[in-house]
């Protein structure tokens, strides 16, 4: 066979595959023509096999042919398959495509209650100046919850907060005593708490100054509700004891957490006189926010009175300290603009949700 | 208290408008405001009527006009005008010829002082007088009586009076009742006394409760001529007491109990003498008074130690500012020291008992608003953790994070929750502000409930959690904290058998996993009529229990009128915590590979998959790490009664396994299966 002819041969399949798999536009076609030119039983292989009858000097030339062509048409297979799968993507993926316009789905969060989110905002805020969050009981004694606190039994200061006595036939010995006329040990007469305040005394029995400590917790009075009255509501006490505690150390703790709580809002604090049997000098603490005229009670506060000192069992003169109770629903009414307190506790999910 | 800004300038001239003053006050003494009227009487024109909040540590000489009028002097710096106390006494006539007064329980009556009058023409208080008491809500009676309600206002001595005659013996006895005694009062009220109650009585019965209310019989009448003014001073924990039992609020009452200076009594009784000889002409005041009063009340002295007042204030008050300020609350400051006062103070302050009470006198009219502030001089101090709280916190997240709302429902239950029988479990409250809120709650369960009911009525879900105080009635009334959640779905499909309860399971779950608690199982519970018999479960730990989970009998919720399904978990979350702090441990990722093979079986339809779990735990204890259930099926194409489960089961130990030892595990745990649950290995 002569070579030129045998060249021609080539050519003309170099020629004819190309243009196959340059016209091939899906996969199998490509993978059809492949096994036609490149396969075991391919053109090319039958080209290849009649290199032994070529003369010595045209097989090696004719062989490098060979060769190269195969390469190319490899390579071009290659690159047909490669941009055949990308149009393929391509077209599944536009098939695929969605209106974007349309509203989003996912599983919708709980919400935590507006109490629950402003407690921990004052918690946080207590934290960094470094005051520890201590609980205490929702029961609790009259020892505690009054006498300790200088508010002996049949004292005026009772009637500023109306109790809630626990009816409980297991403190027979106080009754056995009121009874027989004998002073009943306030200890084992049970009612709940009016305010956090009981915790002042428990905390000093079991732990020595100097400390600062915020007690959050529910409360209880007996009263009429309204929008700004509920029998339960929560308060954030504080006590810090040391030798130096001042008033106006006090002022600067409340400034500084009033100045966090309301973030960028400009606010301003008052003290004017205030009476609380456990403090003395005893101290209103009011808020002034932004540019409203008014005032708004937010805490009762002053320096811890050597009676309760002394009840904690410290000896009075050694010691100095400012306590204070914050109403949280307060604090969160004003945070939220929220107008009614009886809202906190209807469990209403039209007032939960937007929390 | 009400006050009326016309009579306070009776005393004291006041340039400042009621706006102006009632900030003063609020600033420097007492939380007041203006208030347009007053009880259900307007206020004539041109007067108006402050409120103000006199607490009970002032209330011994702030409760009256002039001690108010003494208040708005020391702050306006002006002088007080001094009130009329001198009249005329008939010689020829002495009390003490016409009555005698006799104290039982002097600790109960400090004093008592009577005063007779002759000639009393009884009438109308003149117009002036009874319009002041109409301002303040009290109705004009008679002339005497009128001036000693004036007067009480005033000054704040309240004072009773007799009509002569009508006292039997011509005897005053302050004592205590006897049992079966019973006094009419002039308000029409009839009260039975007891030996707890102090009375004012004449030589046969009770005839006052004393500084609460006088008797019908003794009061003065259009017949009077002649009377007996009483002006007494009464402890005041035993008024306080016996006004409670009774449950008679007076204004006296309200004074006494507060506590009130004993050397008052003689200040307002002549007082009150020469506003009667002013107003009633003719009247005859005897000579000379029955004055009973054994221990004198002394003026208190106090130190005051000036570097203490200031280290408390935390400011530098000048000694000078100091000892202009007491003297100017009519106290007597004596130099002891450098920096010592001693104090001795008015007897009509009774609150101020001891050196802080200076300390609050002197820092109040510095003015709390020229306190500058300073961060306390202390050590830092990292707080301490608080783990209750952190994982109260935790729990939180981890239940909004799964769509649980949290919810604050009252501490409260009514009895219309409470089954016959089981109140005797609950803690009962004394005096109850309604049925509805008359147990604190046993559980949290009752108001999640009824949160799903009302939330219905704009919801098709509810999803709520609680965190809150249950409470017992154990030997001692106990208190617990516990965590409850509720589900319900008003229109809930059972795409698969139990749906709701699962899902709620599957948030448990998480919630346990977070809070780094893995080994919680939950044990079938045999219930009656609140929960689904099929469908509930403890929540075990070990063998302690946590709580419960589990759907809702729909036939009670039938009753309850709540449609769809609802399951609930009520959980001991102090349990929950101490599990959750001892679990809180790291345990390091194994370095050799696990293998998992797939296993399926069909066993009896009443074979429960923690049966099998325990068996396939039980059989391959050596290398099984964990058990997932894949799959779950019943159907036609099974035999009669079974069902099927697939599990992976994955081994791992502290070697690279090789496959016949997981080949020899997995034989194990098939022949456990088979003998133990006659199960068929597919």
């Amino acid at each position: 066979m002569a070579v030129d002819n045998f060249e021609e041969k080539i050519n003309i399949l170099e020629k004819e595959a190309k243009e196959a798999i340059n016209q091939t536009l899906d996969l199998s076609q490509l993978e059809r023509i492949r096994i036609k030119y490149l396969g075991r039983k391919g053109e090319f292989n039958n080209l290849i096999k009649e290199l032994p009858k070529m003369s010595e000097e045209s097989k090696a030339h004719i062989g490098r042919r060979l060769n190269s062509v195969r390469n190319d048409l490899e390579t071009l297979i290659d690159e047909r398959l490669h941009k055949l799968k990308d149009e393929i993507i391509e077209e599944k993926l536009r098939s695929e495509g969605v209106d974007v316009s349309m509203p989003g789905r996912g599983l919708s969060l709980g919400h935590l209650h507006p109490l629950t989110k402003v407690e921990r905002r004052i918690e946080d805020i207590f934290q960094s100046m470094g005051f520890s969050i201590v609980f205490g009981p929702e029961i609790e004694s009259e020892y505690y919850n009054f006498n300790a606190l200088n508010i002996p039994q049949n004292h005026p200061a009772r009637d500023m907060q109306d109790t809630f006595w626990l009816k409980n036939p297991k403190s027979s010995a106080y009754a056995k005593a009121l009874a027989d006329k004998q002073i009943p040990n306030p200890k084992n007469h049970l009612l709940l708490r009016t305010h956090t305040s009981p915790m002042q005394v428990r905390y000093m029995e079991k732990n020595n100054p100097p400390f600062r400590i915020i007690v959050p917790g529910r409360v209880y009075r007996y009263e009429a509700t309204d929008a700004s009255h509920e029998i339960q509501f929560h308060q954030i006490e504080s006590l810090m004891v040391d030798k130096n505690i001042s008033l106006a150390n006090l002022k600067a703790v409340f400034e500084e957490f009033f100045k966090k709580f309301f973030e960028n809002k400009k606010v301003e604090v008052r003290f004017r006189p205030g009476y609380f049997p456990f403090v003395e000098p005893g101290i209103e603490v009011d808020i002034r926010l932004g540019s409203n005229p008014k005032w708004l009670e937010v805490a009762g506060a002053g320096m811890v009175h050597p009676k309760v000192f002394e009840a904690a069992g410290y000896v009075p003169s050694d010691w100095q300290g400012f306590a204070f109770g914050m109403g949280l629903e307060r604090l969160t009414m004003l945070c939220y603009g929220i107008n009614d307190i009886r809202l906190f506790y209807s469990s209403d999910f039209r007032f939960l949700k937007q929390f | 208290m009400k006050f009326s800004y016309n009579w306070l300038k009776k005393y004291i001239d006041i340039k400042l408008s009621p706006e102006k003053l009632a900030e003063l006050l609020t600033l420097y003494s007492f939380e007041t405001s203006v208030s347009g009227k007053i009880g259900s009487l307007l206020v004539q024109a041109g007067d108006t009527i402050l409120d103000v909040d006199i607490l009970p540590n002032r209330a011994h000489d702030s409760l009256s006009h002039y001690g108010l009028a003494k208040e708005i002097a020391l702050l306006t710096k002006k002088s007080l005008k001094k009130l009329k106390t001198d009249f005329l006494e008939d010689s020829k006539i002495k009390s003490s010829n016409f009555i005698s007064v006799n104290i039982i329980d002097e600790t109960l009556c400090p004093r008592y002082i009577a005063k007779v009058l002759f000639d009393i023409k009884l009438g109308p208080s003149p117009k002036w007088l009874q319009d002041e008491l109409k301002k303040f809500n009290i109705k004009p009676h008679n002339n005497i009586v009128d001036i000693l309600n004036y007067i009480m206002l005033e000054t704040g001595q309240p004072m009773h009076v007799f009509d002569y005659d009508k006292l039997e013996g011509k005897r005053i006895i302050v004592r205590k009742a006897q049992k079966g005694e019973k006094i009419n009062t002039l308000d029409g009220g009839k009260y039975d006394l007891n030996e707890d109650i102090l009375v004012i009585a004449d030589g046969q019965k009770p005839v006052a409760i004393a500084g609460i209310k006088g008797g019908l019989e003794t009061g003065v009448s259009e017949k009077t001529k002649r009377i007996v003014i009483e002006s007494a001073n009464f402890e005041p924990s035993g008024i306080r007491r016996t006004s409670r039992i009774l449950g008679l609020n007076t204004d006296a009452a309200i004074r006494f109990s507060c506590g009130i200076d004993p050397n008052l009594a003689e200040f307002g009784l002549n007082r009150a003498c020469a506003l009667i000889q002013e107003i009633i002409h003719g009247a005859k005041i005897a000579g000379g008074n029955i004055n009973i009063y054994p221990k004198k009340f002394l003026s208190r002295t106090i130190k005051l130690n000036l570097e203490y007042l200031n280290s408390l204030v935390g400011e530098s008050i000048k000694p000078e500012f100091v000892k202009k300020t007491l003297e100017s609350l009519g106290a007597k400051v004596k130099v002891a020291g450098k920096n010592l006062f001693l104090v001795t103070v008015p007897t009509i302050r009774l609150d101020l008992e001891r050196q802080e009470d200076l300390i609050e006198e002197v820092a109040r009219l510095y003015g709390y608003m020229h306190l500058k502030s300073k961060m306390p001089m202390a050590a830092i101090i990292i707080p301490e953790e608080n783990d209750f709280k952190f994982l109260i916190d935790k729990t939180r997240n981890i239940l909004t994070g799964v769509g649980f709302s949290e919810v604050y429902n009252y501490s409260f239950i009514g009895s219309k929750d409470v089954n016959e029988g089981d109140e005797k479990e609950l803690i009962e409250i004394q005096n109850p502000i309604s049925e509805d809120f008359k147990y604190l709650r046993p559980e949290l369960t009752f108001n999640l409930l009824k949160n799903v009911k009302n939330n219905f009525r704009f919801f098709e879900g509810v999803k709520f959690f609680e965190i809150g105080k249950v409470f017992k009635r154990a030997k001692v009334p106990s208190e617990k904290l516990y965590l409850a959640g509720i589900y319900a779905v008003k229109n809930s499909k059972e795409t698969v058998t139990g749906r709701r309860f699962f899902e709620m399971k599957g948030d448990l779950d998480v919630l346990f996993e977070n809070l780094g608690i893995s080994d919680c199982w939950y044990d079938p519970v045999i219930s009656g009529k609140w929960w689904h018999p099929g469908r509930v479960a403890y929540v075990r730990y070990n063998k302690d229990s946590l709580g419960i989970i589990g759907e809702i009998n729909p036939a009670m919720l039938a009753v309850l009128d709540i449609p769809g399904r609802v399951v609930m978990f009520n959980l001991d979350f102090e349990k929950l915590t101490k599990i959750a702090e001892e679990e809180r441990e790291f345990s390091p990722i194994s370095k050799y590979p696990a293998v998992i093979r797939d296993i399926a079986i069909l066993v009896s339809r009443e074979t429960r998959v923690s049966e099998v779990l325990n068996v396939i735990y039980g059989a391959g204890a050596d290398l099984v790490e964990d058990v997932d259930l894949f799959d779950y099926y019943e159907g036609e194409e099974l035999p009669e009664g079974r069902k099927n489960l697939a599990f992976h089961i994955v081994y791992q130990t502290d070697h690279t396994l090789t496959d016949e030892e997981v080949r020899r595990e997995e034989e194990k745990i098939k022949n456990a299966l088979i003998k133990e649950l006659n199960a068929e290995i597919r």
